[in-house]
């Protein structure tokens, strides 16, 4: 029982054949806009074990965007444009989610994670590890080791101040997915322990789905 | 006792003396240090600390998701390409990595792995991300076993 909060951009029928390859996935979140043009959702669900799919949508967040929140369509993830803009999401009293990729790990270091802890409402950081992993195989790809030493260190301290990391794959096709198998061995080889795994993979993508529906409520 | 027509040569004579047995000394730390080399060497913490790297076997299962038509030759050429780009021509010094046995009808395969401890980390990370860097079968790592008995049950 695994959390991908974000497989990418795929279509449904993607979705599906990545429902069957991915035999521990259970909280898998999918793009809002090709889960809207699922026809059969049932056909994804009716695989002979519990799966909780999430509509997802990722935005970029600058300075002049309106007040951003959790989302009630979908759960949105929001990728900083700028340092401040990653601070100030840091000190919004609401539940958000703050994407770490690639582009986005210049902004989201170890002080925007002492912020966010000190932020009243719960707070997550989304990584996005599909972008490192193929920065792996690019020989032009530049501060590699930097990025994944950064990548760590702030997931270790987010992981110390309780603030929730969650763990996703964001593919841009199919042929580049990573499962969540392959999610925690690379977290294994940057070298977190099973407890710590178990929390970014496990706990908190349940913990995040059960906060957005408790927000549907109010 | 000595007078001072013999203080001047005395004194010339002890310099002397003091040079050559200075020089002998330097000389004979010089010879000493070749002979005390190599057992210093030997014996610094470096040579005591140094681990014994233990040789460590163990057998991966395998799920592989293929092309039709692929065979064992084919994935076992992947592994060792995806190995030498992940990890560079140097790790096979380290570790080797064998393909034992593939089952196309089950999508199954076992894989061995030899070498120190941290080999079995590496060619884990290297069959998860080997379908981003070739692009060819996706693999998932199943089960870790240092008994190939095991394995073969799940195979079958």
């Amino acid at each position: 029982m695994r959390g991908n909060m974000y497989v990418g951009s795929l279509t449904c029928d993607e979705v599906a054949r990545y429902l069957h390859l991915d035999e521990e996935a259970t909280v898998v979140g999918v793009d809002a806009k090709q889960l809207v043009t699922c026809e059969n959702v049932e056909e994804l669900l009716a695989l002979g074990r519990e799966i909780v799919l999430v509509p997802r949508t990722i935005t970029s967040f600058g300075d002049v965007s309106k007040a951003p929140t959790l989302g009630r369509e979908a759960v949105v993830g929001l990728a900083p444009l700028s340092v401040e803009s990653a601070r100030r999401l840091a000190k919004i009293s609401a539940p958000i989610i703050v994407v770490m990729d690639v582009t986005t790990i210049r902004f989201v270091d170890k002080a925007q994670v002492n912020y966010m802890r000190q932020s009243p409402a719960r707070k997550f950081l989304e990584v996005h590890l599909g972008g490192f992993v193929e920065r792996i195989g690019d020989p032009k790809a530049a501060n590699l080791n930097r990025d994944l030493h950064n990548l760590g260190n702030v997931i270790e301290r987010a992981l110390k101040l309780g603030v929730g990391v969650v763990v996703s794959s964001a593919a841009p096709s199919l042929s580049k997915i990573l499962l969540t198998t392959h999610l925690d061995i690379v977290l294994l080889y940057m070298g977190f322990t099973k407890r710590e795994r178990r929390l970014m993979l496990e706990l908190y993508p349940l913990e995040l789905v059960k906060l957005w529906i408790n927000t549907l409520r109010a | 006792m000595f007078g001072g027509a013999y203080a001047e040569p005395l004194a010339v004579a002890s310099i002397i003396l003091a040079a050559v047995a200075l020089f002998l000394a330097l000389q004979n730390r010089q010879m000493l240090w070749k002979y005390m080399e190599p057992i210093i060497d030997e014996l610094t913490p470096s040579a005591l600390t140094r681990k014994r790297t233990k040789r460590v076997k163990r057998y991966l299962l395998v799920k592989a998701v293929c092309s039709e038509g692929s065979t064992a030759r084919q994935l076992a050429e992947d592994l060792s390409k995806g190995l030498q780009l992940a990890m560079g021509l140097a790790h096979r010094t380290r570790c080797e990595v064998s393909l034992i046995s593939f089952r196309r009808d089950a999508g199954k395969a076992i894989i061995r792995v030899v070498g120190d401890g941290n080999c079995v980390k590496e060619v884990l990370l290297t069959l998860s991300i080997q379908h981003l860097l070739l692009g060819g079968c996706i693999l998932v790592p199943l089960k870790t076993s240092g008994l190939l008995s095991r394995l073969r049950k799940a195979l079958h």
